[in-house]
């Protein structure tokens, strides 16, 4: 596997950035600027999902990346979504209480579930305010 | 003595990032070796890497300058001290036991209170400025 690798995947259900390998002082503004540009992105509505099933290792300056991230998206209404950390990423985005305010899923074929249901959500919603 | 067996080792090094990330990389497998699982190895690496992004950040204000890093196995408990001559800690530097909601400058001493059993901050012996950090985390049997 390679130190570090961020790109993003333009799927029908939302932008995929993957990230792999090890996010750290060399390689946190790759990941930044990845980040930023698919967050901030007015091309898709709705979420912003970040893969990170082949992350390694992740130190505070790359979980600020995504807290800012999530903030860009939430500026955007649109929902950043953290799937498949590996059980040692997991414990530390729990640690700083990422996994507060951030959904993370098994699996990017588990966001189009979470989409369906929001949508329903949304359905009743307008159906009760009507 | 037990398995893990008994030892010590120093390093000097500077606060440069690539250097940074040998040296974490270096350490980790120095634990793997005297003994610890896997999840303790990425403990002890991560603390390691905010330890040094720490002193890269705030001793030498996002510069390079000199580390110290002293490695030592004592029986099961794996420590690691690292001590930098830079800009002082202004206050009493303390490892965060809870975060707030806006907090993620302190998310690295947190990180490193919670991966670690035993933290403590002191002056450093380098110079007449720096601050030190020693951590140590007990290897499982």
């Amino acid at each position: 596997m390679p130190i570090f690798r961020c790109w993003v995947e333009d799927s029908p259900l939302a932008p995929i950035v993957h990230v792999q390998g090890d996010v750290d002082l060399l390689t946190a503004p790759e990941f930044r600027a990845c980040m930023r540009s698919t967050a901030s992105s007015t091309t898709h509505n709705g979420y912003v999902v970040v893969d990170l099933s082949e992350l390694e290792y992740i130190d505070g300056g790359g979980l600020r990346v995504l807290e800012e991230g999530a903030a860009l998206c939430e500026q955007g209404s649109r929902e950043l979504v953290l799937v498949a950390p590996p059980p040692h990423i997991e414990r530390i985005l729990e640690l700083v209480q990422l996994t507060d305010h951030l959904p993370v899923l098994n699996s990017v074929e588990a966001l189009s579930g979470r989409a369906q249901l929001n949508g329903d959500q949304a359905d009743r919603s307008g159906f009760d305010t009507s | 003595m037990s398995e893990h067996g008994s030892w010590i080792f120093t390093i000097q090094l500077e606060t440069d990032p690539h250097v940074i990330r040998a040296v974490r990389k270096v350490i980790a497998a120095t634990a793997r070796i005297g003994g610890a699982r896997d999840v303790d190895a990425r403990c002890i690496e991560l603390s390691v890497g905010e330890a040094l992004a720490n002193a890269r950040f705030h001793a030498y204000q996002n510069g390079v300058g000199p580390i110290e890093a002293t490695v030592k196995l004592d029986g099961g408990m794996f420590s690691v001290l690292i001590q930098n001559d830079g800009k002082p800690v202004t206050s009493g530097a303390r490892v965060p036991d809870v975060l707030g909601t806006t907090e993620s400058l302190n998310w690295g001493l947190h990180l490193i209170g919670r991966m670690m059993d035993q933290v403590e901050i002191t002056r450093s012996t380098l110079g007449d400025h720096g601050t030190a950090i020693r951590m140590s985390k007990r290897l499982a049997a």
